[in-house]
């Protein structure tokens, strides 16, 4: 049996679904009364066509070929005998699918429905973002440091680390860990008591590298997380001060 | 007050809600509401440049739609002209009608796979993740944002076209409660 085949192109096809609820809609027949051979030879055909094209079917495709040619051979079965007379009839096979195509179309028929209102909204202009505000990065509360002035002062430091001359003599693996850094913070942290230590001048002290900095930077944020420090900034630019948290009178060591 | 909630209209770059601001200033939100309607009102009948609309639960000053196209010429750059794409409206509308929705009740709708359409929606904030469904997998449940009732220009999901099949109806109790957290998610 040839079908002819209607004109067809894939990318008009969003999927399966859609591109049954074409041939349904193309034949003008009911979608609760499905003419299942016909439109499944049809469906295969497409998938043919497809193939021969060389494009690459999705999966799906093949998923509803599937199950429209199990309708299909359902309803080619003779039906079971009926009981008596308008007793339950048999679910039809087609149902399923009838029920999915309805609930598709009617999603379906809302899109151009929102295109019309996105294209609507799209007439209107509202004030840009950010005209005021954020662009100017307002100074910060005093006392209170935010991430970014923390980076910021990372960011300093980071840039005068590893520009001084090491003589090298040996090479040693260098190991700190993040908890060693964090403790070698809080005992500094510690030492300095109420005056606080300057956070940039714990960074660097010695001659620190980048991983040093860079765990050092990491045991403050953890300390902060841990409720272990605090930190106090009085102005925009002012040394950031570590200050050593008791947690309930209890002592900083371990 | 009516001064006042005008040039907060100016300048605020999202639609202001008459529950924040009676919050901030401590009126009462209907007496908020009832001077924004006025300003509704008085920028109608001024017949100007500008118009305050009523989007995504709250209001905002907007320019009118007379001026569109010319306006868009002003504006250069011009502002994103790019349209969501149908297979992302599908989506989005399946979503908006059944949210809280998971990725296979999305999928079992369109038939086809929609993780990367479900993706870029995630990304141009017009869906979030909601919560998570009850059952095993506790896979993620989609909703709208503000956003997309600001991208279509609805003040609220009841502002949606009517579905003529009652599914709808069923689901009105969780469209609520999404405007619930809609709502906060605003604050």
């Amino acid at each position: 049996m040839t079908v002819a085949l209607p004109h067809l192109n894939l990318p008009d096809f969003e999927g399966p679904l859609d591109l049954l609820l074409h041939l349904v809609r193309e034949h003008k027949v009911d979608i609760a009364d499905i003419p299942i051979v016909l439109i499944t030879d049809q469906y295969l055909s497409y998938l043919a066509s497809m193939e021969e094209r060389n494009l690459t079917l999705a999966g799906e495709f093949f998923v509803m070929a599937a199950t429209l040619l199990e309708i299909k051979s359902r309803m080619l079965l003779p039906a079971p005998p009926k009981d008596a007379e308008g007793e339950e009839e048999g679910v039809d096979p087609r149902d399923e699918i009838a029920q999915k195509l309805l609930e598709y179309e009617q999603f379906k028929s809302l899109v151009p429905i929102m295109q019309e209102l996105e294209l609507e909204r799209s007439r209107l202009f509202f004030r840009a973002e950010s005209s005021f505000g954020t662009a100017y990065e307002l100074p910060i509360e005093y006392g209170s440091v935010s991430a970014q002035s923390l980076l910021t002062a990372l960011a300093r430091v980071l840039d005068r680390a590893d520009t001084g001359e090491h003589q090298v003599t040996s090479v040693r693996r260098h190991r700190l860990t993040l908890r060693l850094a964090m403790h070698s913070l809080l005992t500094r942290v510690a030492e300095n008591g109420s005056e606080g230590l300057d956070f940039e001048q714990a960074l660097s002290e010695g001659s620190p590298t980048h991983l040093d900095i860079v765990m050092l930077f990491l045991a403050l944020l953890e300390l902060l997380r841990q409720a272990m420090v605090r930190v106090e900034q009085e102005a925009v630019f002012a040394p950031i001060l570590i200050f050593a948290l008791t947690k309930s009178g209890g002592s900083l060591s371990e | 007050m009516k001064e006042l909630l005008e040039a907060y209209l100016f300048v605020a770059a999202e639609p202001v809600t008459a529950a924040d601001i009676a919050k901030s200033l401590s009126y009462h939100p209907d007496d908020v509401t009832a001077v924004l309607e006025e300003l509704v009102c008085d920028y109608i009948a001024r017949d100007g440049g500008l118009q305050i609309v009523r989007l995504a639960g709250g209001y905002q000053m907007a320019t009118r739609e007379e001026h569109a196209e010319d306006i868009a010429r002003l504006l250069d750059p011009p502002g994103k002209a790019h349209r969501l794409s149908k297979p992302a409206m599908e989506t989005l509308a399946i979503v908006a009608y059944r949210q809280p929705v998971t990725l296979a009740e999305l999928e079992s709708v369109r038939g086809v796979a929609s993780d990367g359409v479900l993706r870029t929606l995630l990304d141009k904030k017009m869906i979030f993740e909601h919560s998570r469904k009850q059952v095993p997998g506790r896979p993620i449940l989609y909703a709208t944002t503000p956003d997309f009732l600001h991208y279509f220009g609805l003040n609220s999901l009841e502002n949606l076209p009517a579905l003529d099949i009652d599914i709808a109806d069923a689901e009105s109790e969780a469209v609520h409660e999404i405007e619930v957290a809609a709502g906060l998610l605003e604050a």
